[in-house]
């Protein structure tokens, strides 16, 4: 009898490649939503205006925090179909089991996370084409250009990290749905619930903590480790928890 | 090295049980059928002989590994149903490449010969097919990937009649040319009992019997006849099925022992008819719940 | 030929009847191959182990032998003893039962005599 001996490795490599394929769908729905949110991103400036007899000044905010935003929330959904029966069936209609099937998930959303985070960066460079070519605005630079290459990296590299996280979020409630349907409930419950506590005993001092750990964080090294180690640890509880769950 | 060896298996789902106490053992190249009623646990015992399901008590072993959550298992069995899932951004050319990527033995040969047989096309997705179609789809996966343990769960659901017949000859034939351990299960004993070596009969989550198909053709005898007489003969004999034809005629089916097969000559002197019982007939005496049948629920 | 699939009579007995009268027919010859239990089992569509206990029978009455690597081949006698079997066992058989349902039916020795001798007539014409 010749038995056929994979490695764990082979196994996650092959369910990887036939993921990038599979689920090429996900990049379409990505590119979608950024051209949304970039006209979007027009439409929300904020604008302040001074004036004095002679001069006025006319100040607009563009940003694409609203691009980063959205591609967050499509890094959270993506992550929970990933983990739904469907998909879930599909990896074992092929080879492999429950821990390479996690693993090669979590590197197909890193894939997603990496080519979003880049994406949503760029736009803001579709955004100021736009203002250039439409909008006639002329821009003047602020810093050396290596500032300025730095800043853009610092940008993308925070971007993929937040795009991850919410991956890794989304990953761990669609895996918490999957083990019991009463989680769909559960989970905004104590989300909303939490905050509601937060606001109603006053305990501003610990939102503005996890809003800056989160958020504020000056060091950009510190902040890749503490999104990674929050993601590893993410990643690894979806994983065991999924572990026993039965397919098909 | 059996290939598969169950002891003592039960399933629980919430408070069903699907499997109770269920040990059977499967060695060489055999195709065995699996048979049983809607609800005997087939589909559940299957799915955890592929590492889908986790028994809730016993020991499961393939290839003397515990199947759940096991790559090596996975890499060497393959189960087709009808309710498969595929990915359904991929085409179907695309599928049967994805599967030769992940199954070693896959025959490209076999895949392409068949696929084209059966004129499927390349480019169309798997949730589009129709019943039939999906069935013939995942056929050939299940073949193509020629794995060691390859497991059909009523494969033929939806094909039409000529479909079903060459699904069969070409299940033999690849069989005969790269044997291998083939579990099929199926509500057509009649459609699929000359391809099989070994039958396995479930009812209520047990096993019921498993014995080599030529002996499940001699395990019964019928006999029919006047009933005054007929009731003389098959006192102390095991009686499978009874059924009462008429005022008069009486249908039996008795189980064979020696001494059953000296009497014959002796039923058929006393006017009573005797002959063998079809295995697809048979098994529905064997695992119903009733000896007379749905005519009970009548009486 | 086709095989009975109506249960009647188990597939490996009707292959080794098959292979017998193909031996009878002279369609196999003494000392010739027979066919193997994957070939009977593409032909007829069955199973190579449902095949291989046809064979076995065969086997066991000294009708084919077994060459150790090269297969199963027609034995010297098979063909007078498949012969002497039949009129024995299966011919015997049927006129047991002929003689059972005459008797049921009142048809007397000579009745049935002519009976054989009409059919046998009406064979040779066609």
């Amino acid at each position: 009898m010749f038995l056929a001996k994979p490695t764990t490795v082979s196994v996650i490599k092959k369910q990887y490649k036939y993921k990038s394929k599979a689920y090429l769908d996900v990049y379409f729905s990505l590119v979608v939503l950024q051209v949304i949110s970039i006209l979007l991103s027009f439409a929300g400036a904020n604008s302040m205006g001074v004036g004095t007899p002679t001069m006025n000044i006319n100040i607009t905010y563009f940003s694409v925090d609203i691009v980063i935003v959205f591609t967050m929330i499509w890094g959270f959904i993506t992550a929970i179909q990933l983990t739904t029966k469907n998909y879930r069936n599909d990896d074992f209609s092929f080879v492999t089991n429950r821990v390479n099937s996690n693993i090669s998930n979590g590197l197909f959303l890193l894939t997603a996370s990496i080519i979003a985070g880049i994406t949503a960066m760029l736009s803001t460079f579709l955004q100021k084409s736009v203002l250039y070519y439409i909008g006639g605005t002329n821009f003047i630079a602020d810093m050396s250009l290596f500032d300025y290459a730095k800043q853009i990296i610092i940008g993308i590299g925070s971007g993929i990290l937040y795009v991850l996280l919410f991956c890794a979020l989304g990953y761990v409630v669609g895996t918490l749905v999957q083990l019991h349907k009463s989680f769909t409930f559960i989970i905004p419950a104590s989300f909303f619930g939490i905050l509601f506590i937060i606001e109603s005993l006053g305990l501003y001092d610990l939102r503005t903590y996890l809003f800056e750990f989160l958020f504020s964080e000056p060091s950009f090294v510190i902040f890749t480790l503490k999104i990674l180690s929050i993601v590893a640890v993410v990643f690894t509880c979806a994983t065991l928890m999924s572990n026993k769950l039965e397919v098909r | 090295m059996s290939v598969i060896t169950c002891k003592d298996v039960t399933k629980h789902y919430r408070s069903k049980k699907a499997l109770n106490n269920l040990s059977f053992t499967i060695e060489g190249e055999k195709i065995t059928g699996i048979i049983g009623r809607n609800g005997a646990g087939k589909t559940t015992i299957l799915k955890i002989l592929a590492g889908f399901l986790e028994a809730t008590s016993g020991e499961v072993k393939i290839f003397d590994e515990k199947p759940f959550n096991n790559i090596m298992v996975s890499a060497n069995s393959i189960y087709i149903d009808d309710q498969m899932t595929l990915p359904s951004s991929l085409t179907l050319a695309e599928i049967l490449k994805t599967a030769s990527n992940f199954y070693e033995n896959w025959n490209t040969a076999l895949a392409d010969g068949l696929f084209n047989y059966f004129s499927l096309d390349p480019s169309q997705y798997h949730c589009n097919l129709s019943k039939g179609m999906k069935s013939t789809f995942n056929m050939i996966l299940g073949l193509s990937s020629r794995c060691q343990l390859t497991i059909f769960d009523e494969p033929t659901t939806g094909m039409d009649a000529a479909v079903r017949k060459d699904f069969y000859r070409a299940l033999l034939k690849d069989y005969i040319a790269y044997p291998r351990t083939i579990l099929l299960s199926s509500h057509h004993l009649d459609e699929v009992e000359d391809l099989l070596e070994d039958v396995l009969l479930m009812k209520d989550g047990q096993l019921h019997l498993h014995i080599p198909i030529s002996e499940l053709k001699e395990y019964a005898t019928s006999v029919k006849g006047k009933r005054t007489i007929l009731e003389k003969w098959i006192r102390n004999k095991e009686v499978i099925h009874r059924s009462d034809l008429g005022a008069e005629t009486t249908y039996a089916v008795v189980k064979n022992n020696s001494a059953v097969l000296l009497q014959l000559d002796n039923a058929r002197h006393e006017g009573l008819d005797i002959s063998p019982v079809n295995s697809s007939d048979l098994c529905v005496y064997l695992t119903s719940d009733t000896k007379g049948g749905i005519d009970d629920v009548f009486s | 030929m086709i095989l009975n699939t109506d249960g009647s009579k188990p597939i490996y007995i009707q292959i080794s009847e098959w292979i017998e009268t193909e031996i009878l027919r002279g369609d196999l010859n003494s000392d010739q191959k027979v066919y193997s239990q994957y070939q009977l089992a593409e032909m007829f569509n069955i199973n190579p182990a449902t095949a291989a206990k046809g064979l076995n029978i065969l086997v066991d009455e000294n009708i084919i032998y077994k060459k150790r690597g090269l297969g199963m081949f027609v034995s010297t006698t098979a063909q007078e003893f498949i012969l002497n079997k039949r009129k024995t066992h299966t011919l015997q058989k049927l006129i047991d039962e002929i003689v059972l349902e005459a008797g049921r039916l009142n048809v007397d020795e000579w009745d049935l005599f002519n009976m054989i001798k009409t059919a046998n007539k009406r064979r040779r014409k066609n």
